[in-house]
């Protein structure tokens, strides 16, 4: 008998951990406000320097949906907008936490001090 | 698009898409595969990210249908994807069953009864236990337990997050099932405890929801906390930096309280370290 903990989501709890660098990309991109695919890609590469193609885009998308973290909404133009869930949010801030605490020892090992 | 031979090829790239991902992204994929032309980005590249993007839509699809039984053979179908979509002619590819079962939840108190209807009406042999939690995890999944040799955890494809009773924290709200799994599991879920029943699962004592919730005593000493939680009718216990268990003797005042959870709705066991309290105050 196997027992599989899906960890409730304590303190520190880091959902994305596995999710891919596409993902939260998107969600921080959606965290500032709903969009559509072609906008998400040109904000993506402006803040983070990444060219998402349309391949990674959808595929992350359809996870993100699938896991509740962001919402389709009503199609405008043929395009469709999405928008990050409160879900989502959560996630997305304790994933940036813990690169944050991960940033942190790896600047203070190389001797680059606190963040 | 473009027209010349690399837009070709990221023609072809898309339609090794299955037609249950054309009928939902497919028209905005072209026009933004035309956009990100405008705007620079090479066919080629934009194809061969298709070419995979599309060699992970048929594997999912094909594991969660069991056509492919080992790992190998999921290889080998998403590596030769690209010629069998020459062969296959102009045509979308055939198509598979979507071949996913979300069971989820959407009233906490309901939790348990929602799922086994929803594990019932797809024959799964899937039982639901209850335990009693604190309240944030109050109609959430906690945790799953495969049962004897059937291929268990294989059938669940992913979970569905959602916040914690109390608005914070991420719960498992969901699971999301392959259609034909065939296994025997059981799934674990919060609920509610009678009066002077132990929590089986607990969160964050200091979480919203929880319950010491906005009392404003993490991260301050052992003596300042004590006043203030004189004050609420809980049996207090504590566990000293290191320590396995929980003790009922009070620590040194100097300590700092750096966490804590409820062993029920009338007892708490508290954390302290003898370092400096975090920085930040108790995250949701």
């Amino acid at each position: 008998m196997a027992l599989r903990k899906l960890e409730p989501g304590g303190v520190g709890h880091d959902v994305l951990r596995r999710a891919g660098d596409a993902s939260v990309l998107i969600l921080t991109s959606l965290a500032e406000g709903p969009k559509h695919g072609y906008a998400l890609i040109q904000d993506v590469k402006r803040f983070s320097g990444v060219q998402l193609g349309p391949g990674t885009l959808y595929g992350a998308l359809d996870r993100l949906e699938l896991l509740g973290m962001i919402e389709a909404l009503p199609v405008d133009a043929r395009r469709q907008p999405y928008r990050i869930t409160s879900a989502g949010a959560v996630a997305l801030g304790e994933h940036l936490d813990a690169l944050e605490r991960i940033s942190s020892v790896g600047r203070l090992r190389l001797g680059f001090g606190g963040a | 698009m473009p027209g010349n031979g690399q837009g070709r090829l990221l023609v072809l790239a898309l339609r090794c898409y299955p037609p249950r991902w054309h009928a939902r992204h497919g028209d905005e994929a072209r026009e933004l595969a035309a956009l990100l032309a405008q705007d620079g980005l090479s066919a080629r590249s934009m194809a061969w990210d298709c070419f995979k993007g599309a060699a992970r839509e048929r594997v999912t699809e094909m594991k969660t249908t069991r056509r492919l039984r080992t790992g190998a053979a999921a290889l080998v179908a998403a590596t030769s994807l690209a010629a069998v979509s020459v062969l296959v002619s102009m045509s979308p590819a055939p198509a598979g069953a979507a071949g996913v079962v979300r069971a989820e939840i959407t009233s906490r108190p309901e939790a348990a009864g929602q799922l086994a209807a929803v594990f019932k009406s797809h024959h799964f042999d899937i039982g639901v236990e209850q335990l009693p939690v604190s309240p944030s995890l109050v109609g959430s999944i906690l945790a799953t337990k495969t049962i004897g040799h059937s291929t268990g955890n294989d059938g669940i494809l992913g979970r569905i997050t959602g916040t914690c009773a109390g608005g914070a924290g991420v719960c498992t709200q969901g699971l999301l099932l392959a259609s034909h799994f065939s296994g025997h599991m059981l799934v674990m879920v919060g609920r509610g405890a009678k009066p002077g029943e132990k929590y089986a699962e607990s969160a964050e004592v200091f979480r919203p929801g929880e319950l010491l919730a906005g009392s404003s005593v993490l991260g301050r000493t052992v003596a300042a906390a004590v006043p203030v939680l004189g004050h609420l009718d809980l049996g207090v216990m504590w566990k000293v930096d290191g320590d396995k268990h929980c003790s009922a003797i009070t620590p040194d005042g100097w300590y700092h309280l750096a966490g804590g959870f409820a062993i029920s709705a009338v007892s708490i066991c508290l954390e302290v370290a003898p370092s400096a309290p975090p920085a930040t105050g108790p995250r949701g």
